[in-house]
């Protein structure tokens, strides 16, 4: 293993991805952990499994984070690049599926589309404020009805006659929903009934004026459930790809961005030794310097402040950069 | 003698401060929007009313707690429920027992003798002319600095300078006191603006169209102008209140019309909705036309006029042939989603110009 390789971190809402590829961009490596709404542990959890299993033979020469807690992520390992998830998602289906045209991407907390041409992405659109058609929905669902979510997809798929349930909002289709059971409707209609209402309140919301074209990919957590799939498929009519990485595609995207950014130039990652050993920590206030009340987030690293934001004069998070570099336990 | 309030838009403060004590009136100025203000008028705003409202109403009762007695705010008729608000806020502060008087200024041709009766409330015993003139020149100067700022944000040489200025003269306008100290104040501002270093890098131009207040109010679009700059971009916004002043209040006096708002907009919206929608399309076809890399829809949540404006937007998304991204604004308080939007959007921008000079000159 004296090969080099990219490391890819994918810290989302409900998961944790971190992928190895190599220098042609093979996935060497991918690993899924739940968040638990404790990133910082659960990234450095996951790193040290993979340092356990590699041991020293490991080079690395490129980190990417992405996802909504990427900024977080790049102070903990030292990341080469910071970028958002939807560029990485699209990079990550492009290298799959080159002539991919359509990315539909549903994960814990967002969903997304993208629009691809000659390996561009010309168009995006994401939830907005509201998280009614993604993946947590389905799982609340799944846990409501007493079905552990690997089995939703397996259960769903067998339907017949699937119920109409209302999708517009999560909250209405809850009520909807539950009102469909008490007619005593089977498990298997109404699950798929949710599946065909999630899909088409994801057309509707998100992809409303635009033109999927196919190749289509479906990727993000709830790829996983095949009857997500058939649910897409039957409203668009026509064939939906799941790439074999459909749950770790943010990593692999970032990764692959992370190979182009180095250019193999030295890397700003702290190692692994190091990583284990820290201890961070995030401290927040409220200044009441102005009438703006801004919420300040420290971020400490073995006690030593490393970085400030959220402020929106600049007093605290400007001398961020001279903090990172005196800080020296990291 | 009343003590005037008034919502915050933006810097709108600046200049409503400066005429109300030319007129000779003391003036209570609301703290600048923050998260309190929104805290308290999402406690007495209808649920699914817009955030400008919510934010107004915190601003009156903050406003209130400082002394103010007498608040003026713009009507306006139309479709747009902001023609309604005056009416609907009047009444929350009298169920909730607030002895205050509120001022509603309708426009000016929708009844010459109601305008009269209300503005002589606020418009008495002074030379009125001279100083709204003033005024007007105190706006389009208050502007200025405005596109000073988003100007220089993505070109400043140390970081944070431009801010750093920015935010001190904002603080120092609540202290000064009429039109000229004021002016003087600008004026000052402005060579501090002139004297910053700058460094000629690339610079996207991003061009901003929506609703009035959200992109006006900084706090309510959570900062997208800064972020924006921060990221190398510098915008331009089809709306200030200068800009504002010229379409409602001068222009119908001469019966004319937006001459932008008037060439795009004939063919796909010929009449008037209400709420900015018009100027939404004509100017996100405008930008379209101006060398501009992109262009941001921002409008609050249950939004009718934008909403309408967002779909024919879409329609006639292949003529406009630019990058577009709707963002829609409510009570959110962190900014990461749309930083993270915002960042996809720059990438594909980056993408698209690259497109460009390799040669391709459409998509679809």
């Amino acid at each position: 293993m004296k090969e080099e390789f990219f490391l890819g971190i994918d810290i989302g809402s409900v998961s944790t991805n971190v992928v190895l590829i190599d220098i042609n961009g093979e996935v060497i490596e991918s690993m899924y952990f739940r968040t638990q709404g404790k990133p910082i542990e659960i990234l450095q959890k996951s790193l040290c499994t993979l340092y356990e299993k590699y041991g020293d033979s490991l080079k690395i020469k490129g980190v990417g984070t992405t996802g909504s807690g990427r900024h977080l992520a790049s102070l903990v390992v030292g990341a080469d690049i910071v970028k958002n998830e939807i560029t990485a998602h699209a990079k990550a289906a492009i290298f799959f599926v080159p002539d991919v045209r359509t990315v539909i991407e549903i994960g814990g907390q967002d969903s997304k589309i993208i629009l691809i041409k000659d390996k561009i992405v010309i168009d995006f659109a994401m939830n907005t404020i509201c998280a009614a058609g993604t993946g947590s929905f389905l799982d609340r669902q799944a846990e409501r009805l007493n079905i552990p979510i690997e089995n939703f997809g397996p259960i769903a798929i067998n339907s017949k006659n699937p119920v109409r349930i209302a999708g517009r909002c999560a909250v209405f289709a809850e009520s909807d929903m539950i009102h469909k059971q008490q007619l005593g409707h089977p498990c298997e209609d109404i699950l798929f009934g949710l599946c065909l209402a999630l899909a088409r309140n994801y057309l509707t919301n998100l992809a409303k004026g635009k033109k999927l074209e196919s190749p289509i990919l479906f990727q993000g957590g709830v790829a996983a459930n095949i009857a997500m799939k058939k649910a897409f498929e039957q409203l668009l009519g026509v064939q939906i790809i799941v790439p074999k990485y459909y749950n770790v595609m943010g990593a692999i995207g970032i990764a692959l961005l992370a190979k182009e950014s180095t250019k193999g130039l030295i890397t700003k990652f702290k190692g692994f030794e190091n990583l284990h050993k820290c201890r961070f920590e995030t401290k927040g206030f409220e200044c009441h310097d102005c009438s703006n009340f801004c919420e300040i987030v420290c971020f400490y690293s073995n006690g030593n402040l490393v970085a400030r934001w959220g402020d929106k004069c600049q007093k605290y998070s400007s001398n961020r950069n001279h903090h990172i570099e005196n800080s020296k336990n990291l | 003698m009343r003590k005037i309030t008034f919502p915050h838009m933006g810097n709108l403060f600046l200049i409503a401060k400066a005429l109300f004590e030319e007129l000779g009136f003391e003036v209570v100025v609301p703290p600048y929007n923050n998260k309190s203000t929104l805290e308290i008028g999402k406690k007495l705003s209808p649920e699914f009313i817009c955030l400008p409202f919510k934010l107004n109403m915190g601003n009156f009762i903050q406003a209130i707690e400082m002394g103010a007695d007498t608040i003026v705010i713009f009507g306006g008729c139309g479709p747009c429920r902001f023609g309604y608000y005056g009416a609907l806020e009047k009444e929350i502060l009298k169920d909730l027992g607030y002895d205050v008087e509120i001022i509603v200024i309708e426009p000016l041709f929708y009844g010459f003798r109601n305008f009269l009766k209300q503005v002589s409330k606020i418009f008495a015993r002074k030379n009125v002319a001279s100083i709204l003139k003033r005024v007007y020149r105190l706006a389009k100067k208050v502007d200025e600095i405005e596109k000073k700022v988003h100007f220089l944000r993505p070109r400043e040489m140390v970081k944070g300078s431009v801010d750093k200025i920015y935010e001190r003269f904002r603080k120092e306008a609540l202290e000064v006191c009429g039109i000229d100290q004021m002016e003087r104040l600008v004026d000052t501002t402005n060579v501090l603006f002139d004297n910053l270093y700058i460094v000629n890098e690339k610079v996207r131009k991003i061009g901003i169209v929506g609703e009035i207040y959200t992109i006006i109010d900084s706090f309510s679009s959570l900062n997208i102008e800064k972020i924006l700059g921060e990221m190398g971009c510098e915008v331009e916004r089809n709306l200030y209140i200068s800009q504002w002043i010229d379409t409602h209040l001068i222009y119908p006096i001469f019966k004319m019309k937006n001459p932008i708002v008037k060439r795009f907009s004939k063919d796909v919206m010929p009449v008037l909705i209400g709420g900015h929608a018009r100027e939404t399309i004509s100017y996100a076809r405008y930008f379209s036309t101006q060398n501009y890399d992109g262009i941001l829809h921002i409008f609050p949540l249950t939004c009718m006029p934008e909403i309408i404006a967002k779909s024919v937007l879409n329609g006639i998304k292949n003529r406009i042939n630019i990058p577009l991204l709707h963002i829609v604004i409510d009570e959110v308080d962190s900014d990461v989603g749309i930083k993270t939007r915002l960042e996809a959007f720059l990438d594909l921008i980056e993408a698209r110009s690259e497109k460009f000079e390799r040669g391709v000159l459409s998509w679809d």
